[in-house]
């Protein structure tokens, strides 16, 4: 598609969704690296009244290996726009994949840098800092009145969180893999009862946040928002593969995200979430391996995700040993 | 045998990408493809040579560990044949542990979806142990 076809579908789009902006200039747009999941442009919206606004639209590729559903995340960012959390503000939603070939989103551009691995090379004290900031930020979101905002959630949330990524296990899974089938059983047989129902980001980690030294700017990538234990984020953001554990510990996060969000998260719920992740990261990469194999994507970095299995699942015996579970809470 | 061996021609093929291709990439797509092969290839040095052995013992462990369970259901099972062989393989014989290997773990992972048995679950735990040398995280 040309940029003059794009611009006219995102002027269209923009102004059907923000009618109080009137009619909508776009001199041009930029694409940019919008990860492994998703194609991405930037541009600057004008308006009528001269106001300017930094957007950036983002469309779902196919064969994409986390399922999604972008209507769902642009509801959920509509209901925390205004409500304190660092989220982007959502701008439009396409759904038919008409602007840009695939179910597609206006988020207003926020300032900052994405990469974790630049994150992770932070000065130390800085790095400190700014985990610190990612604590705060996260207590923000596990504190929003999720409910007040008019989002539902599952008769069972955590239970039903834990279901969904089993079933896309079983759906893409290309052998047995019996070590992993036998720890989504144990995930259902000892799921913990949760300190709060929180709005849970999903996919939180260095990588899906802005920074800009040591202040956090923006949280992003929502697609896998739902309501649940507000530990699984905190132990997705320590996932050995990303996490800040060299500026901040673990039970440093924990005990600051306590502090600042009033959630007391029990020990037990953070350990169980710990291995929560490695089962989903597992899956993710399950899926990655299936959706390569099935021709669906020729991104190399899908291609022998499957290696990364085996050290999840060590990981998740690791740590089922490290606790007493028998008579678990059993919110299931 | 011919040298050098596979695992020389992968680790040269590495250092060749590495050296002239990689560092006359910009950055972008290509060179991020380049840096997922590189990776790939890295593994592969380590563990190219693996699964003959790694197949062998995963099949031999199943067949011991299932095989001493009173279940005449299971015990059916055990001694079906195998289903289609998975692609990749020219050995024929590493194709049928292959698949031998996979119509186990089926067995394997219907069994252990019915029963809670504490030898299944040591099973398993000598299974992951093995998965990790297989793909080169853990020295054999």
């Amino acid at each position: 598609m040309s940029d003059t076809a794009l611009i006219a579908k995102l002027t269209k789009l923009l102004e059907r969704d923000n009618p109080a902006w009137g009619p909508v200039r776009i001199a041009e747009v930029t694409p940019v690296f919008g990860g492994n999941a998703r194609l991405a442009w930037a541009f600057d919206a004008h308006t009528a009244s001269g106001g300017e606004h930094a957007c950036i639209l983002l469309a779902q590729v196919a064969g994409k290996h986390v399922e999604s559903d972008t209507a769902e995340e642009y509801a959920v960012l509509r209901a925390m726009n205004g409500h304190g959390v660092c989220a982007p503000a959502a701008l439009g939603l396409d759904t038919t994949g008409e602007v840009a070939g695939g179910p597609a989103l206006v988020l207003a551009r926020m300032s900052g840098e994405a990469s974790a691995v630049d994150f992770l090379k932070l000065a130390p004290e800085v790095g400190f800092a700014a985990t610190s900031e990612l604590a705060r930020e996260t207590a923000k979101l596990h504190a929003f009145d999720w409910q007040g905002a008019g989002l539902k959630a599952a008769p069972n949330p955590v239970l039903h969180e834990i279901e969904q990524w089993e079933s896309r296990f079983l759906s893409h899974r290309l052998e047995p893999l019996p070590a992993l089938a036998a720890l989504f059983r144990w995930l259902k047989a000892n799921v913990p009862v949760p300190a709060r129902l929180s709005l849970i980001h999903g996919d939180l980690r260095p990588g899906n946040f802005l920074f800009e030294g040591a202040k956090i700017t923006g949280l992003l990538d929502w697609e896998m928002a739902h309501i649940g234990d507000p530990a699984e984020d905190i132990a997705w953001i320590y996932r050995a593969l990303w996490s800040p554990e060299k500026f901040l510990s673990f039970d440093g996060f924990a005990a600051q995200h306590a502090q600042l969000s009033g959630i007391a998260t029990p020990r037990r719920n953070l350990t169980y979430y710990r291995i929560f992740s490695e089962v989903k990261f597992a899956t993710i990469s399950v899926s990655a391996a299936a959706s390569y194999a099935a021709g669906a994507t020729e991104n190399l970095r899908h291609i022998d995700r499957a290696a990364k299995i085996p050290e999840a699942v060590r990981l998740c015996h690791q740590w089922i040993d490290s606790e007493k579970w028998e008579g678990a809470d059993a919110a299931a | 045998m011919l040298r050098p061996s596979p695992g020389d021609l992968l680790k040269g093929v590495r250092a060749g990408l590495q050296s002239s291709v990689l560092s006359a990439l910009p950055k972008g797509a290509a060179q991020r493809q380049l840096k997922a092969a590189l990776h790939l290839l890295e593994r592969l040095e380590r563990s190219w040579d693996l699964m003959g052995a790694h197949l062998a013992a995963d099949n031999r462990d199943i067949e011991t560990t299932l095989g001493a369970i009173d279940d005449a259901g299971l015990q059916t099972q055990l001694a079906e044949a195998p289903g289609a062989a998975p692609s990749g393989f020219n050995c024929p014989q590493l194709r049928a542990a292959a698949a031998r290997n996979i119509q186990l773990q089926t067995v394997l992972d219907a069994y252990a979806a019915r029963h809670n048995a504490p030898e299944v679950e040591a099973l398993l735990r000598r299974m992951a142990a093995r998965d990790s040398i297989l793909i080169g995280d853990t020295l054999p």
